[in-house]
């Protein structure tokens, strides 16, 4: 049980507090709701570029990580395609520096030229090392354009184009700042060594003073539901094929979401999952294969991704996955439910021994709506039956909902 | 709210630290050293069973790897579906992991299920059955991984960098080859496994929320066989003969980065120059704010992400600069490395940046100790070695009273540029 309080400033910024007094550290983390689905089509990976931009000073301070490194703390940031996620920790006594350096980043950004244009190559540099400088680094690259046709998740956070992030210019960089930066789309929450009644405290010291802006307009048109396979094939230069099967899946809060995040660990996740078994250990047709969920707000998928052994062909590969999935729905067992729920509860017992962990789960939860869901959220995965996965199965896991990459080695 | 002042950095400062506890040590089964951890809220357990069997005690390169991962792929009681299925249930998870000096396992788990799990890693330990057909799957699923491996400028870098530093044929730099994989046999693991898993080269580290119902578990049901050869001693280790020729380059076409590596060997943990060596590398290349960053990011964006660190093996050390560069920034990112190498060593270093290295450091200190997996990560660092966590308090006071002048002299002695290799992957 993670116990909070919960408080919201005038600029509607929300603030979280979780007290841990085993700890002497403490972690602040602020959400923004801002990822790459809320960019222009045209001006995509401006969610992530802007992330770099937000270690490049402040309307008042001139470096965010010098004054933190002092206080002895360290941070870092992430961007999905919903959300852009910054964190610190450091001593719990030094917490004021971590807020005061957050507050004026929410506050304004120093917009300084050489800032920009350092990131600009920075972030073509990330998008060499993690995309293209590495054997099948493009497949998502593909395979978001594939899944989704009319939604914003058919671009990657590093962007769409290079050409994107050479042409940003500093007028972009701020109206997208006033545009989404603004403390009512904004979450702080903090867990570690502090009293709730001091963080709302300081909170409204640092965050108070910050005007409220208006946010950007939310609407996203819902990607249709998908009717027919989708079917690419790449060639490159890598050592062996692999194939990835990618199920359209619902939003985050829908219904039959936990239940499919369950299907993934059934049939993909770890070494006694349904996949692992028949296809590596067994028939041994891959040497690696595993299933996952992206996890995202809007629509998302389930991957079933998998390295296959030289001298399988792609059908093969392909109807083993489709009958290893079809034998789950056909004699899934309340045992090996249980399996997942079990692996699950560690997962999340184990995950929130870390106060960071806590910080941004409160801070996730309260962004889907209520932070109390960090608590909750085991107790509705146990109420699972295998009724509900085979309907999953049968809804989702078909073959007109699949997107389906070959991804052939040329070596 | 007009009387804030934005400009100027809130008040901070570091509390005196507790002295640092030693794990408490109980001797299970007549010889093995069991250190407790008991620390944090929540009911879960971390045990690791560390064995000196790494890979530089075998002439096979894989030897040592594959054994550490047989163990999970079948005992006389359980096959290989029925280990990770039983893990699984009890919501278990496993680690796998072999070092050039070490090997060890550990397992995760609630403290709820902890006897049925470690149940399981007694049988690991004590009845392997290495089975040849899951031998064959396994070996053959790690060549392909080790195939699309090989095919990483990062990784080919780090390899030839092994090998020029240590020597291709010493414990510390010889890899892995594609071929290895065809001459390796089920009896050198079976061999290995006698050889080295037993109780006179043992020891645990447990950490959580450790009852004595959990201690008594083990006491009374953790045993292992006595090996029939002697624990291996530091006295045979030959020390390292790195290659003659300086500088490597690994040509690969059609690449859009460069990886780069530049090092040496240097002393480990056992010395007393280490700690300095760790401040000297910190402010080069070991933190987000260090200078290589602020050069080669931050003020030319040629990089993602480039740093440095200095890494202990048993017997020996290094010290490496890593990071993969934009390729037609490689002469340019390699000139500005060694720059900055080489102004550690002409010039003290502004006393502002020095107490911003040592308040970060003292930063990790603290965050090293927090919560009982960090706990024993951190201990485990060090009981590899011989040492125990007097090392950091040791530590700390070096951090505390290292001067610039200091810096710039531990510079100078192990970081001489004439002495350091350079290994690239990629495109020039």
């Amino acid at each position: 049980m993670i116990n909070f309080e919960k408080s919201e400033l005038k600029n509607g910024l929300k603030v979280i507090v979780h007290s841990d007094l085993t700890t002497p550290l403490v972690a602040v983390n602020v959400l923004y709701k801002v990822g790459a689905r809320n960019e222009n089509p045209e001006r995509t990976g401006f969610a992530h570029l802007f992330e770099h931009l937000m270690f490049g000073g402040s309307v008042n301070i001139p470096s965010f990580d010098e004054p933190l490194q002092l206080a002895g703390g360290e941070n870092n940031a992430f961007t999905t395609n919903d959300i852009t996620n910054y964190h610190e920790t450091l001593p719990a006594g030094n917490i004021e520096t971590a807020l005061w350096l957050e507050s004026d980043r929410m506050l304004e950004l120093s917009f300084n030229p050489k800032s920009l244009e350092t990131q600009r190559n920075v972030v073509i540099e990330e998008y060499r090392q993690r995309y293209l400088n590495q054997p099948y680094g493009d497949i998502w690259l593909h395979l978001r354009p594939l899944a989704y046709k009319v939604h914003p998740y058919r671009w990657a956070t590093i962007g769409a184009d290079e050409a994107h992030i050479t042409g940003a210019t500093m007028d972009m960089v701020k109206e997208f700042f006033y545009k989404w930066y603004n403390p009512s789309n904004a979450i702080l929450s903090v867990a570690g060594n502090i009293s709730p009644g001091e963080v709302f405290k300081l909170a409204g010291k640092w965050f108070g003073d910050i005007p409220r802006r208006e946010t950007g307009n939310f609407n996203l048109t819902p990607e249709p539901v998908q009717t027919e396979t989708r079917r690419l094939m790449l060639e490159r230069n890598v050592p062996a094929d692999v194939i990835v099967v990618a199920f359209q899946m619902p939003e985050r809060m829908h219904k039959d979401y936990k239940t499919i995040d369950i299907i993934s660990d059934l049939s993909g996740g770890g070494k006694s999952s349904r996949l692992f078994r028949s296809l590596v250990m067994e028939k041994k047709i891959f040497s690696e294969i595993e299933s996952y969920i992206t996890g995202n707000i809007d629509k998302g998928l389930l991957v079933v991704e998998g390295r296959l052994i030289p001298g399988f062909s792609f059908s093969e590969a392909e109807n083993e996955i489709f009958s290893v999935i079809e034998d789950l729905r056909l004699t899934i067992s309340e045992t090996e439910l249980d399996k997942v729920k079990n692996k699950a509860e560690t997962t999340t017992v184990f995950g929130y021994t870390d106060i960071l962990n806590k910080a941004s789960g409160l801070a996730y939860f309260e962004m889907l709506g209520d932070a109390g869901m960090i608590n909750t959220e085991l107790e509705e995965y146990r109420k699972i039956t295998a009724g509900d996965i085979k309907y999953c199965i049968g809804n989702y896991l078909r073959i007109t909902n699949a997107n389906i990459i070959h991804y052939k080695a040329l070596k | 709210m007009s009387s804030l002042n934005r400009k100027i950095q809130p008040d901070y400062c570091f509390m005196n630290f507790d002295e640092i506890k030693q794990p408490e040590k109980i001797i299970i089964s007549g010889e093995i050293p069991l250190y407790v951890i008991n620390a944090g809220t929540e009911d879960i357990v971390k045990l690791q069973i560390i064995f000196d069997a790494g890979s530089k005690s075998d002439s096979h390169n894989l030897t040592a790897v594959f054994t550490n991962l047989m163990l999970c792929e079948g005992t006389k009681n359980r096959d290989s579906k029925t280990i990770a299925e039983e893990l699984d249930y009890y919501g278990a998870y496993l680690q796998n992991n072999c070092s050039r000096d070490f090997a060890d396992i550990t397992l995760f788990t609630l403290g709820k299920y902890f006897a049925k799990t470690f149940e399981i890693i007694t049988d690991m330990l004590n009845n392997p059955s290495f089975p040849a057909d899951e031998f064959s799957t396994v070996l053959n699923n790690k060549k392909q991984k080790f195939i699309v491996d090989e095919d990483k400028v990062r990784i080919k870098a780090a390899k030839k960098f092994s090998e020029v530093i240590f020597g291709s044929g010493h414990v510390y730099g010889r890899n892995a080859r594609i071929s290895c994989f065809g001459s390796l046999g089920l009896q050198q693991l079976k061999g290995f496994f006698k050889r080295l898993y037993s109780k006179n080269n043992c020891r645990m580290i447990i950490s959580g929320n450790i009852t004595a119902d959990i201690i008594s578990i083990i006491e009374n049901n953790f045993f292992l066989a006595e090996s029939e050869s002697v624990r291996e001693e530091g006295g045979l280790y030959e020390k390292s003969q790195g290659c003659s020729e300086k500088k490597h380059f690994i040509p690969k076409d059609g690449v859009s980065q460069s990886a780069i590596r530049i090092g040496k060997t240097v002393v480990n943990k056992n010395h007393p120059d280490y700690p300095y060596l760790q401040i000297v590398n910190t402010v080069l290349g070991g933190y987000f704010g260090s200078r290589l960053m602020a050069n080669l990011r931050e003020d030319k964006g040629y990089t993602y992400g480039i740093g440095s660190a200095v890494v202990s093996h048993l017997h020996e050390g290094y010290f490496t600069v890593a990071g993969e560069v934009g390729a037609i920034n490689t002469v340019d990112s390699a000139r500005e490395i060694y720059y900055e190498i080489e102004r550690l060593q002409n010039e003290i270093m502004p006393l502002e940046e020095l107490d911003r290295v040592k308040n970060y450091m003292l930063g990790e200190y603290i965050r090293l100790f927090d919560g009982p997996l960090a706990v024993s990560e951190t201990f485990r660092a060090v009981v590899d070695y011989g040492l125990d966590m007097s090392y950091y308090t040791t530590f700390r006071d070096v951090i505390n009273n290292i001067t610039p002048e200091q810096v710039r002299d531990f510079a100078c002695k192990y970081l001489d540029v004439s002495s350091l290799y350079e290994v690239i992957s990629g495109k020039c």
